[in-house]
Formats: C-alpha cells, structure tokens, sequence
C-alpha cells in the first residue's frame, strides 16, 4: 500500500460520492417528472427551466429547516442512525466498475474504472447493505416513538428476508461467470449478456432489490396512510435528508448491480458509445423501471410481502441456482 | 500494519468491554456489533477477504440483528436488577480464569506469530480467496459441512414446531 495508491483511492471515493449525491439529487426531479408526466400533469415546473434547479430548491429548504427531535429520544442513537444509513448507501458503490477493459491513463498513471477491485466482489455489497439495515432499525428504536417503532421493524424484518432472495438471485451468475470479482463477471459477458441466459433470476433479483430498497410496490416501512412516515417519522431537516438520500443511492446501486451482472455493464453492442455512457443509460433505464412501478402499482399488504419472499422468491431462486449448476455442468460434460 | 493491528485491536478491547459494561441492554448488543465489526477487519487484514464479508454478512447483519430486534421488543431493561451481594460474579471469576488459562497454553505453545501454512498470499492470490475456501469446503472438508447444514436444518425444523405449538 503505497502512498499514490491510497491518495488515488481517496481522489476516487470524493468524485464517486459527489457523482452519488449529484445523481440523488436529479434522481428526485426525474421521479416527479416521470411521475408527473404519467399522471398528465406538469410536475416542477417552476424553478429553473423544466424545474431543473429543483433538486436545488428542496436541498436548500432542507438545509434551512430547524431540526425538531422527540424529547425521550435515545440521543446517541438517534444521532448515530442515518449516519449509518447513508455511510452504508456510499460504501456499497466502491466495487462498481463504470468502464473497461483495461484502465484510464492519466497523468502517467494506469487508474481502474472503480473505486476498488477486491476479490470478494458482491459479497462486499451484501456484507454492506447488512450493516445498513441497523440505520433503519436503530432510528425506529431510538426515536421512541410507535410509528417509528413499527416501521423500523417492518422495513429491517422486510429487508432481511429480501436480502436471502437477493442473493441467492445472484448466485446463477457466479456459477457462470466462475468467479464473484465484478470485473470478470462483466467481461464474461462480453458476447452474451447474462440476462439471456438467466431471464428468471434477472426478474427474481428486480424483485427483491425494490424490495429491499423499501420501495413501492413494497414501500410498508413508510406506509403512510397507517404509519405516518415510518422509520423517519421523528426525523426533520437534514438528518431526514440523510435518510431520504440512502434510500435514491440505494436504487442507484441496486440498479448499478443489476446492470453489472445482467446487463453487460460497459459493454453495448456495435460499439456505438463508450463504455461509461453505457453503464449510464442501462441504469437510467432501470431508474426508470422503478418510477415506473410506483406510478403503476398499489402498496402489498404485510403478510403478502413476507409470503412473497419466503414462499416464492426464496424457493425459486433455489431453484434457479440447481437447474443453472445442472446445466453448466452438463455442458462441461463432467456429468 | 502494526499499527492498523493496534488501532483494531485498541478498538476491540473498548467494544468488548462495552459489552459486559453497559447498563442499557441495547448498547450492550450493539458493543458486540461493534466488536464483530472489528473481527472482520482483523480477518481482512490476514489476508481472509472471504471470511471478512461472511462475517459481517452472518453474525453483524444476520444474528446480531436478531438480538436487537429481541432487546427492543422485550425491553429487559426492566427486568434487570443488579444486587450488590449476588453471586454471580464467581462464576464470572472461574471461567474468566479457565478461558485466560486457555489462551496463555495456546500462547506460549504456538508463539505470537503462528506458522507459515499451505495457503500462503501467493497461492490464494493465484487461485483466488473465495474459490481457495469454496475448493477446501467442498472437497476436504465435506463431511462437516454436510453435517453442520443437517443440523441446522434440524434446527429450523423445530423452531417451526415450537411455533406451531403455541398457536394451537
């Protein structure tokens, strides 16, 4: 570990969570826009032409607001909650490569299209996310409040049994692509994108990762017709900021994932557009699949949520795994 | 690297003592969360990328969420009183003393650093850190992994009949 290599790590982490906190923001307007356009009205319009300093306005609102807290408040807690959300958001986005092959000459120096390249690949996003779901929790704890209570355990309940489905989801993929690192999982794809092959487990990893981004269809933990706002109900100003942020990165890292391992990442074909552009529209297009959704669909109730997972996508990413090892072995004629 | 290894090690002795020192039951969990964290970090930092995330994965994410959900539910707090003229702190005393035993005979049998093993960084680095550990489970240790995932099936089995039960 030398010294240009942590200060080029460094360099990268600061310009990956400004293009994080800049794409949160725009996701926002895309959000109302599409929304609005799919309900027939105009959505933003006010600020800036087509409402383009919006993300702008609500961020300053929010930075000015006076922050209110509940009095019987567990302090420490309550503080310590969305730092974790959103620190877990952030980290999770450091094994995604947005281009390749090979690397970036600048200055004389070879630079990776990611923040880093570890051999535990997905696994570093799974290990993340499973911290992320003590921010939910702990804020629901610690604001000492019913609704926050029941929503902190709706959302951490409906994330870890997600979390199963979401990873076995995934599995199909490594057994394909022999190997977790992300960087050889999108180069395994350079003929043949693996959403083809594996079209079941790309629906089943869909699924799970709105479910585990607690988004609409599935966005009980703030389900506010019966819990106010969930988890965030006690929180204001920017530290509910903190909370609304985790919650648009991590649709952007879901989407990230999802474009990675099923869509090809960087590679398009006929070579028509550089790499990162690539990686770009494939996870708009998914942005879109998930304002889409809930401008379309009505919340589920509680118990068929759960159902859903453990009754349905739990057993049938099972069952994709066997059928692709099956088939991958067979094909290797070992069987 | 030795001072990683004692800023990680500064860091688990602070959360581990957390654990026992607290007085919320909530903090005392999360002082193990805290700690588990740390194990990971030391795992990484031998080299063991696999095993870091599967700890974090397994026991921060999976295990110690569940301790939290019950410390939240249940509320101990109420229920823990703590007598000044209690006898547990014996049993406390007598397997502290037995676990220090334990570790001095490893200590000073084995040495601080341990020995060089078949899977040194360069052979794990050729193959691979998640492929060297599946190829080991998979093939030289398959008798204890079959075995240990029949016993825990056993015990999702019964924890669905204890639950059966009681709503009948």
């Amino acid at each position: 570990m030398t010294l240009d290599v942590v200060v080029e790590t460094l360099i990268k982490a600061v310009i990956v969570i400004g293009a994080l906190l800049t794409g949160f923001a725009y996701l926002t307007l895309f959000e109302r826009k599409v929304q609005a356009r799919m309900q027939q009205r105009p959505g933003p319009n006010r600020v800036g032409p087509w409402g383009l300093l919006q993300p702008a306005a609500d961020g300053l609102k929010l930075f000015f607001k006076s922050s209110s807290a509940p009095s019987s408040r567990d302090r420490f807690l309550y503080l310590l909650a969305p730092m974790i959300s959103i620190m877990a958001a952030l980290a999770s986005f450091a094994i995604i490569p947005i281009s390749g092959p090979g690397a970036l000459n600048l200055f004389g120096h070879s630079i990776g299209w990611y923040v880093m390249n570890v051999n535990i690949g997905v696994l570093w996003y799974f290990a993340v996310t499973s911290v992320g779901v003590y921010g939910i929790f702990l804020a629901g704890y610690a604001s000492n409040s019913k609704y926050s209570m029941l929503g902190a355990l709706r959302s951490s309940a409906q994330m870890i049994s997600y979390e199963m489905a979401l990873g076995l989801s995934l599995v199909p993929v490594f057994i394909l692509a022999g190997s977790v690192r992300m960087v050889d999982i999108v180069n395994a794809q350079h003929t043949w994108w693996f959403v083809l092959p594996l079209l079941p487990a790309f629906f089943l990893y869909l699924i799970a990762g709105i479910a585990e981004t607690n988004r609409a269809p599935f966005d009980l933990p703030e389900a506010e017709t019966e819990l106010v706002a969930g988890y965030h109900t006690e929180y204001s100003g920017l530290r509910f900021a903190l909370f609304f942020m985790a919650e648009y990165i991590n649709m952007i890292i879901v989407s990230s994932v999802a474009t990675i391992v099923f869509l090809g990442g960087w590679w398009g074909p006929f070579g028509i557009l550089p790499g990162p552009w690539w990686f770009l529209v494939k996870v708009v297009a998914l942005l879109y699949v998930y304002v889409w959704l809930r401008a379309t669909l009505p919340r589920m109730r509680y118990d068929r949520l759960m159902a859903l997972s453990w009754k349905s996508l739990f057993p049938l990413s099972l069952a994709m795994m066997m059928v692709t090892a099956v088939v991958v072995v067979a094909a290797q004629g070992t069987l | 690297m030795v001072v990683g290894f004692a800023i990680v090690a500064a860091w688990e002795l602070v959360t581990a003592v957390g654990v026992v020192a607290f007085r919320k039951p909530m903090y005392n969990a999360l002082s193990l969360v805290a700690n588990m964290l740390g194990l990971a970090v030391l795992f990484l930092m031998l080299n063991a990328q696999f095993l870091f995330a599967a700890q974090i994965i397994v026991y921060a994410g999976a295990v110690m969420v569940l301790f939290v959900f019950i410390i939240a539910l249940m509320n101990p707090e109420a229920d823990i009183s703590f007598r000044p003229g209690g006898t547990e702190w014996v049993y406390g005393v007598v397997f502290g003393v037995i676990f220090a035993a334990l570790l001095a005979a490893l200590l000073f049998n084995r040495g601080l650093t341990g020995r060089p093993g078949a899977f040194t960084p360069e052979v794990i680095a050729a193959a691979g850190n998640v492929q060297t550990i599946g190829t080991a489970l998979y093939t030289r240790f398959l008798f204890p992994v079959e075995v240990t995932s029949v016993l825990l099936l056993v015990a999702a089995v019964g924890a669905v009949y204890l639950a059966m039960r009681r709503i009948r």
